[in-house]
């Protein structure tokens, strides 16, 4: 036996071995792949995992909320980047607010360059920002006979629809303030509150290997060596076969 | 030695275009309406009702964000300024319409991590003169852009829906 025929079964050998164990993150990495490249229509980016282990494998501290902002029979609660209206979780609100009033059914909530206005139930009604406010940012939201006020640092603007502003800094203003959380609306808060990662940030993580932690890409980049090695022997062993054997290849080519 | 130096160019050129993924203002949109209509008129207001919130969800395929829209008009022209979600972020894009068709189409502020490539005035102009037709689609086809097939989507998915509440506000 030749030594290049020898090194030719030993390729073949270890090729076979070193294939079935990698095929295991071949597999691993097609799925992952297949799921992010899909990740609008699985919807991988609202939906967000809580698990009380995943959050503390990522590190993230968790924000116990103890105060919110009371408006006649509502309560808004604010934690973790997300509010909470009535039970009801509110869309893309990750600053805290600063205030809540209730005027003619409608709930008018300050962030700190934006105005919310919702219905009892959480419905966004409209979110109000730019021009058709005062200068922000604002430092609080109050009421003033029946209508709203905004507190900024130039001054106090009045309005009565939310959008249409006029001076009142000699207007007193009953301004929206923090309140402890309901005893029984508390452990609901924390549960509801809770941070969590998003499916997608997830499976990217894993797909790369960031999941575990600054190691993870330094042993996902071996096993692409490897994979890369697999391809390599794979063409060496299928070349040289074909290069001993031309009878077996003229025979595959005829079917 | 200057292969290396490419190298290392490279995959600094690609490391930062990978972080180009925050908001990005290309027009306040105050400033894109002022200068749609000329002057600084006072916002309107459309309510959606229960049936109009349906005909925008066959549109968005998803129930409306909001249920009062803000708009401005001159009465000849009317300007939406209206955000919908590509991949993951919203994008702010303005509209005038006249006449029930798309006068022009400008993307004011765009969020997502890739696909920017919508705001350039040769794929917007595609939308000039749009109307709307049965089922509430766009009378022409709106070319894609590879790499922005979410955002080219959602840009027209807005467009409908601007040509819709601009039919709405017409309403007696």
């Amino acid at each position: 036996m030749t030594p290049r025929l020898l090194l030719l079964l030993w390729l073949r050998r270890w090729h076979g071995r070193i294939g079935v164990a990698a095929s295991v993150f071949f597999v691993f990495l097609a799925i992952t792949g297949i799921m992010l490249n899909h990740a609008a229509v699985l919807q991988l980016h609202s939906s967000h995992i809580h698990a009380s282990w995943l959050v503390r494998w990522y590190g993230l501290k968790t924000e116990h909320p103890t105060h919110g902002f009371a408006a006649k029979n509502n309560f808004l609660i604010a934690a973790n980047g997300a509010w909470l209206l009535n039970d009801r979780m509110l869309a893309d609100n990750a600053t805290p607010p600063l205030g809540m009033v209730e005027t003619d059914g409608i709930l008018y909530v300050a962030g700190a360059d934006k105005l919310y206005l919702y219905a009892a139930d959480g419905t966004l009604i409209e979110k109000l920002a730019g021009a058709m406010l005062p200068a922000p940012p604002f430092t609080g939201i109050g009421t003033t006979q029946s209508r709203i006020a905004l507190r900024t640092n130039t001054g106090v603007y009045a309005s009565n629809d939310g959008a249409n502003w006029k001076d009142a800094a000699n207007v007193t203003v009953v301004w929206s303030q923090a309140v402890a959380i309901p005893a029984a609306m508390q452990a609901r808060a924390v549960e509801r509150l809770s941070p969590g990662i998003s499916a997608e940030t997830l499976l990217q993580d894993i797909h790369s290997g960031r999941i575990f932690g600054a190691w993870g890409p330094l042993l996902f980049d071996v096993i692409a060596l490897v994979l890369t090695g697999l391809a390599v022997s794979g063409t060496i062993v299928f070349f040289r076969s074909h290069r001993r054997h031309p009878s077996l290849a003229a025979n595959r080519r005829k079917h | 030695m200057p292969k290396l130096s490419a190298w290392i160019l490279i995959l600094f050129l690609a490391a930062s275009s990978c972080a180009i993924a925050a908001e990005q203002i290309y027009q306040e949109p105050d400033l894109f309406v002022a200068q749609a209509l000329g002057s600084r008129l006072q916002s309107r207001v459309l309510w959606l009702t229960r049936n109009m919130q349906a005909e925008v969800e066959k549109i968005l395929g998803h129930p409306p964000p909001q249920l009062r829209q803000r708009y401005w008009s001159d009465g000849a022209r009317s300007v939406w300024v209206l955000e919908e979600i590509g991949k993951e972020e919203p994008i702010t894009a303005g509209f005038v319409v006249a006449n029930d068709r798309i006068d022009h189409v400008r993307v004011l502020v765009y969020r997502e991590s890739r696909g920017s490539e919508v705001r350039y005035p040769a794929f917007l102009k595609q939308f000039a003169g749009a109307t709307l037709a049965a089922d509430h689609r766009l009378s022409q086809i709106v070319d894609g852009i590879s790499g922005a097939t979410l955002s080219v989507s959602a840009l027209e998915r807005l467009a409908r829906v601007a040509l819709y509440f601009d039919r709405l506000s017409r309403l007696p």
